[in-house]
């Protein structure tokens, strides 16, 4: 009998020890699980911060554009025929930049140069600045910290001449200026 | 971009978290593909790491938009343009021809995921913006550029960015220079190349830090 119990106590506390281990473990095993848990809802909580800062940065920059554009010169030997927008960023050596891209289709009463020149005096006259270097068939033009455009004719460019019907628009004006407006963050410097 | 992985592979287990994004070289925003959250082996008690994973190319086909699959990283947009260009310009030149304008972004990314192909569209790339670096008027210049007594070490540098970072009207998005007719004035010197006509995020850096390795190749030839 007293042997019995005995070997129910041994067995019990045996038991009771194999218990004691499994929840030893158990926490040793869950605690670095938590931590991990938690680093890695910390991780996607910063990747989703990342992702809302870069679509505010672009947002902010499209708004910068639609300004922008909003202030272009309303002369009557331009007819705007069409307004192609987009925005991208781009990340180099650590750091991103933020583009808000706006291409004005002009078309124009006037010979193209005398139409460039013309479009262009009418851009000085409100507030944006002519760069050092000039072409015979562009002008580079900046305000501020954050715009820069140039202004051109001959052919459409890449990003644009899938979406225009330039033959046509070539038909219905005696020239066509394109306009490219850049609307840059931080700053058209640092870009 | 090539795909890569940042963060260490854990080796017992714990819970890891992976944010799949991709970003493209082009310009095109980074965005994130997904998020996963598994069980993965943890190197040691400090438990869980970060991953990132950037992708792109083949496995992000039909998910981002523009990859860029393959030795050379030329973004689908790229190839399309490029493949036009020889089409329009040299239409008589059966050996010159792309054909990838019309094919779907699906065909494009698997021709670009074979070196052989993805060479052959790098040398086209370069070939279109030779043809510009040294021609007038927004117009190109279509000739053999294979004369290499031809080039200044300043035509091989504005080439180089003009890859990597685009030229207006000529690449999809281009950004490395202010305007076509920038990328287009050879009377620039070298130091006013870099300093002043190059822009994009860490410009200077990427154009300047190409000189040496054209001059020693200028050098050999």
């Amino acid at each position: 009998m007293r042997a019995h119990r005995i070997q129910s106590q041994y067995s019990n506390n045996t038991s009771n020890r194999g218990n004691m281990l499994r929840r030893r473990r158990l926490i040793t095993m869950g605690q670095p699980l938590l931590k991990s848990a938690t680093l890695a809802l910390i991780c996607l909580l910063m990747a989703c911060a990342q992702q809302r800062s870069d679509e505010a940065m672009v947002e902010q920059a499209r708004i910068g554009l639609d300004t922008a554009l909003s202030q272009m010169p309303n002369l009557p030997e331009f007819v705007t025929v069409d307004t192609i927008a987009f925005q991208f960023s781009r990340t180099e050596h650590e750091q991103t930049c933020y583009y808000a891209r706006g291409y004005l289709v002009l078309g124009a009463s006037l010979q193209a140069a005398q139409a460039l020149d013309l479009y262009v005096e009418s851009l000085r006259l409100s507030g944006w600045d002519l760069d050092t270097r000039q072409y015979e068939t562009s002008r580079l033009l900046s305000r501020g910290n954050n715009e820069w455009m140039e202004v051109r004719f001959g052919e459409p460019g890449v990003d644009i001449e899938a979406q225009i019907d330039y033959e046509q628009i070539q038909r219905t004006y005696n020239s066509v200026i394109f306009v490219r407006l850049d609307y840059v963050l931080p700053s058209v410097g640092n870009c | 971009m090539p795909s890569r992985v940042s963060g260490r592979m854990p080796r017992a287990c714990c819970i890891c978290a992976l944010v799949i994004t991709q970003s493209g070289r082009d310009g095109s925003s980074r965005r994130t593909l997904g998020k996963v959250i598994l069980v993965a082996p943890c190197p040691t008690i400090n438990g869980c790491m970060c991953m990132q994973i950037h992708l792109t190319g083949q496995i992000t086909a039909g998910v981002a938009p523009n990859p860029g699959p393959g030795i050379g990283n030329i973004h689908v947009s790229t190839a399309r343009i490029v493949s036009s260009y020889f089409s329009d310009e040299y239409s008589q030149c059966l050996e010159l021809q792309l054909n990838l304008h019309d094919a779907s972004d699906t065909a494009i990314v698997t021709r670009l995921t074979d070196d052989d192909n993805s060479i052959r569209v790098i040398a086209a790339t370069v070939r279109q913006l030779a043809d510009y670096r040294f021609g007038s008027n927004g117009q190109p210049l279509t000739s053999s550029h294979a004369n290499l007594a031809a080039w200044t070490i300043t035509d091989a540098v504005a080439i180089w960015h003009g890859y990597r970072y685009g030229v207006p009207d000529v690449s999809f998005r281009g950004q490395g220079f202010r305007s076509l007719d920038n990328f287009q004035n050879r009377t620039v010197s070298l130091e006013e190349l870099l300093n002043t006509i190059v822009i994009g995020t860490g410009a200077y850096e990427s154009a300047s830090n190409s000189v040496p390795i054209f001059e020693q190749y200028f050098q050999q030839r």
